[in-house]
């Protein structure tokens, strides 16, 4: 049997079953990447939203400027943008740091968003516990484990972690996860920095880690384990997509923000289905001379999503990406005395893309009513959650109590996407579950569901296409069934292997890790 | 099983049932020290368990510094600063290798992990000694004069912008974080508090290697602090500070979680913490006692916490260093050190370098699916001596060697027993003995085990290769 027919008769087509043959490592199967392009579904694409996180609180009175207004230069003595240096904002009264060239741009093709004046209701001044309530969307006096992006993913994914979506549901670019990303069941992203270097580093994994401690080290093992196991799912799908995908714009060098963005781009356009992607650049508390510092940074990131958005335009992507700038407060209306600014409260936020309803949103920064010396919120931060949701994703009203806990109203900053594509809907009357444990030795259970009594036919095979073992042939009653496939005392390699469902009109193939 | 405050933290007495044994011994051992050795184990097993906790608490010499320039005067344009910052890194986790069984530089690491400064933006490699002094001074001394001295620290002057802080118009940064990072928490002042705490403080700047009032920068107008007011100062600041009732318990909660475990939902640790938070309290911020306390309880022995902290990189990586007694020779040490801070900083732990004024937050955010791999790959290294790219670590453990330092080297299934146990502390289930034996044996079977088998070695890598794999290595 050659490839191409054990893909066959695995019942992989082009649009169905092969989401999950999706992230079979290329290693494993032996294909090249004609193969894989091949064998890759066209699944309609999806709506994406890249999160980037300026980390430290952006003087937001220096971002977006209101250069008109005598106030701002007489509590900014020392570190206002001086008039003749504002990058005016045509039909505006508001101007931009000088460094915002691409940024400005953007604002005159109509592909930028700013909604002015966000923040919330009694804010908090601490870095820790601010950036704590812009990821978990809370009040300022709720405590939430969970975030806004990992109980959105938790809505769209409810079969999290028992079936593994083909791809990462989110991916933050870097070293550990944004509570933003937590769910109730735990850490919905993928994170890395490097697609090659991350594969490396998880090949030749292996292990598994006990669930029956019932001590405190029990949750931990298990957390290990399961991050572990998300690992190797995904690496060699991510390497695979940043080789398929490309980077068509130039990037800025020395800019943290460009290469993290650069990734993004190359994986989207390479075909990973991931909706969320979380990137970060730091250096924003600027309590002393804020002016070179600041001028970097706004240098960096403008420049950074210029070349991001070119990206996705020149690879045809654009019609889909939506990015979003936060941080967790601005800062305080009057200079301090270093040349610098303390913990604030409200500030902008930038939405870019081609989807985006560019222009300005909001009034203008009253300078003159504040309270501590510190600027009253316009809009509350989760209006714009709910609105990225609502317009992007086409999360129901439901979703967004399910996600936010409270209404917000949304304002009209994305063109609003009819549907989504359901790329995670289940059979209405079955369904095959991820094994577990996974990665196993040496044996592991699989678990499925009929709605009605049915024939099944629940096989094992390896990655050449051999049937290594026939579990279930027969009719099953309605109701959740499991089954154990147990190697023990088999000589079977450590690697790839496939279970696959035949019942009714129903079939679906999943993929598990045996480690010896 | 006592369950009551009191009996969870009076000391812990050996039974038949939970008795004082080498699992118990490098319990101990890995959560005050950077990994135990097998001989560690050995030698405190000897003690009582209160005896060894007492041992671990006895000073000894402090080394040399890492070069004479740490009295050269500051320059921040110098050439030498990032290499006399990387000298300064090396020799302070070279000290975690090199350490007697003491508990002190464990807890420098928590310090510098609370009163944080990072060395990227203080510069002068100078000042970041010296902060590494004074928090090796007061790391088992009296909190309170520590508060009092980190405040005057130039290195901390310049990290939250002490130095800029000026009578009629203070910078707070150091204010807010002094009450919410490094003493009270967040909750317990409010931003007047921040504003008027501020004022104290303001006036000290750089003078050469150490730090100065300038009296025209200083606001001696009277301030109300945390319902107090008075012409107050930086000292009377921090008074203030430690009267507070909620700054002993806020310590202690950290303490706790270094110590015993790092669950964030500490409800059922509160009214232990307040018991903590009493002992300190009363002992006027003597760090000894109530570490002591910690350490010697039925609770930090109990089972229930046993294995159950998710190690830092550094705690990984150098204790799979020790736990695996890897030799350095003197003429290469330093390069061997710089290989494991490499590797602890692509796991989110470079020394001297926190991400930012909160420290490294640790628990689960040690995990990531990043770090996990990157975690392993360097364990491997140290199994294998060959990192993931192929290239030679130049150091690798001496398999032979490792597993002749247990009792029964040649009884497979007890050498998996006693390796499993002495680096995971937690028992290897029946599926997971299994596994790990299939791996010792190698194709032989348990009756033809033999420790002076030609093959032995490459079976014992083989062996330890699969254990650093599974998630219990992870935790400690």
């Amino acid at each position: 049997m050659n490839r191409r027919n054990f893909i066959q008769t695995l019942g992989v087509t082009a649009a169905g079953a092969s989401l999950t043959f999706n992230n079979i490592p290329l290693k494993a199967l032996g294909l090249n990447s004609v193969i894989q392009k091949l064998i890759d579904p066209l699944i309609e694409t999806d709506k994406v939203l890249v999160v980037i996180q300026l980390l430290g609180g952006n003087d937001g009175l220096n971002t977006v400027i209101p250069y008109q207004d005598t106030m701002y230069y007489t509590r900014r003595p020392l570190i206002a943008i001086p008039q003749g240096q504002v990058l005016s904002l045509p039909n505006t009264n508001m101007g931009m740091h000088p460094a915002m060239t691409d940024l400005k741009n953007l604002f005159v093709d109509g592909k930028l968003a700013i909604v002015q004046g966000v923040g919330y209701s009694n804010p908090s001044f601490s870095h820790f516990r601010a950036t704590d309530i812009w990821h978990t969307a809370s009040n300022s006096n709720q405590y939430f484990e969970t975030g806004w992006l990992g109980r959105y993913l938790r809505e769209e994914y409810p079969n999290y972690p028992n079936t593994l979506p083909p791809d990462p549901m989110a991916i933050q670019i870097g070293l550990s996860a944004s509570l933003s990303l937590m769910s109730q069941v735990g850490d919905m992203s993928l994170t890395f920095q490097d697609p090659n270097q991350f594969w490396t580093l998880v090949q030749g994994s292996s292990g598994f880690g006990q669930d029956e401690l019932k001590t405190l080290a029990g949750p931990e093992v298990k957390f290990a384990r399961e991050t572990a196991a998300n690992a190797l799912q995904y690496a060699t799908r991510v390497k695979n997509a940043a080789g398929n995908g490309q980077n068509l714009a130039n990037y800025p060098p020395n800019n943290s923000l460009a290469d993290q963005l650069k990734i993004v781009a190359r994986l989207i356009d390479g075909g990973l289905e991931t909706r969320l992607y979380v990137v970060t650049i730091g250096g924003f508390d600027t309590h002393t001379q804020q002016l070179p510092g600041h001028n970097t940074l706004w240098t960096r990131v403008s420049q950074a999503i210029n070349a991001f958005y070119t990206d996705c335009v020149l690879n045809n992507i654009a019609g889909r990406v939506v990015g979003v700038t936060l941080s967790e407060f601005g800062r305080r209306v009057a200079e301090n005395g270093s040349v610098g600014t303390d913990h604030g409260t409200a500030a902008p936020m930038l939405l870019f893309g081609n989807l985006v309803n560019g222009g300005m949103y909001g009034n203008n920064p009253d300078l003159v009513n504040i309270v501590n010396g510190n600027l009253i919120h316009q809009y509350d931060y989760r209006q714009i959650y709910a609105s990225a949701l609502r317009q992007l994703f086409a999360a129901t009203d439901q979703q967004l109590l399910n996600i936010l806990y409270q209404q917000f109203q949304t304002l009209p900053l994305i063109v609003p996407q009819q549907s989504m594509p359901g790329k995670e809907k289940e059979h209405r009357d079955y369904q095959l579950s991820q094994n577990y444990p996974n990665p196993f030795n040496p044996s592991t259970d699989i678990t499925f569901s009929l709605r009605n009594s049915t024939h099944v036919i629940l096989k094992i095979y390896d990655t050449s296409g051999r049937e290594i073992q026939t579990l279930v042939n027969e009719t099953r009653q309605a109701g959740t069934h499991k089954v154990t496939f147990d190697t023990y005392n088999r000589r079977l390699a450590s690697g790839v292997y496939f279970y696959k469902i035949s019942a009714g009109d129903f079939t679906d193939v999943k993929k598990m890790i045996l480690v010896k | 099983m006592e369950t009551s405050v009191a009996g969870l933290l009076d000391p812990y007495i050996p039974s038949p049932t939970r008795p004082w044994d080498k699992r118990l011994a490098a319990h101990l051992l890995n959560r005050t020290t950077f990994g135990a050795k097998v001989s560690d184990i050995n030698f405190i097993l000897a003690m009582s368990p209160s005896q060894a906790v007492d041992y671990l608490f006895q000073p000894y010499a402090i080394p040399d510094p890492p070069g004479s320039w740490v009295t050269e005067a500051p320059d921040f344009n110098s050439p030498f600063n990032s290499t006399r910052m990387a000298q300064l890194r090396t020799w302070w986790v070279r000290l975690f290798y090199e350490q007697p069984i003491s508990i002190r530089e464990k807890m420098c690491l928590f310090w510098h992990n609370h009163f944080v400064s990072e060395g990227i933006t203080v510069i002068i490699p100078q000042y970041m000694y010296i902060q590494n002094a004074l928090i090796r001074q007061y790391a088992l001394g009296n909190l309170k004069d520590f508060a009092k001295s980190i405040t005057r620290d130039p290195a901390m002057l310049i990290y939250l912008d002490g130095r800029y802080n000026v009578v009629g118009n203070p910078n707070e940064n150091y204010g807010r974080e002094l009450m919410e990072l490094f003493t009270l928490g967040i909750g317990n002042y409010t931003e007047t508090d921040i504003r008027e705490g501020s004022r104290a403080l303001t006036g000290w700047i750089l003078n050469g290697l150490g730090s100065i009032l300038v009296p025209s920068r200083h606001d001696y107008g009277n301030k109300t602090i945390l319902g107090q007011t008075g012409n107050f100062n930086d000292e009377d600041f921090v008074n203030i500070i430690f009267n507070q009732n909620v700054c002993a318990p806020f310590i202690c909660s950290k303490l706790y979680k270094f110590f015993v475990n790092q669950k964030e939902n500490m409800a059922d640790a509160a009214p232990i913490i307040t018991a903590l938070g009493n002992i300190f309290r009363s002992s006027n911020y003597e760090l000894t006692p109530v570490l002591k306390t910690i350490l010697k309880s039925n609770l930090f022995f109990s089972e229930n916490v046993v294995s159950s902290i998710i190690k830092s990189p550094l705690d990984l990586m150098m204790g799979a260093i020790k736990q695996m007694n890897i030799y350095f020779d003197p003429s290469v040490i330093n390069t061997r050190i710089n290989y494991l801070i490499t590797n602890s900083s692509s796991a989110g732990q470079y020394i001297l370098e926190p991400p930012n004024v909160q420290g490294w937050v640790g628990y689960r955010q040690w995990l990531s699916t990043l770090a996990i791999p990157t975690r392993n790959a360097f364990s491997e290294s140290v199994i294998t001596g060959l990192q993931k790219n192929g290239q030679p670590t130049g150091f690798q453990v001496d398999a032979l060697a490792f597993a002749q330092s247990f009792p029964s080297p040649n009884d497979a299934s007890l050498l998996v027993d006693d390796m499993s146990q002495h680096l995971l502390r937690l028992k290897p289930t029946p599926r997971q003995k299994l596994y790990l034996l299939e791996l010792l044996l190698d194709g032989t079977t348990i009756q033809n085990w033999n420790i002076n088998d030609p093959l032995a070695a490459s079976r014992v890598r083989k062996f330890l290769k699969g254990l650093i794999y599974l998630a219990e290595f992870q935790l400690t």
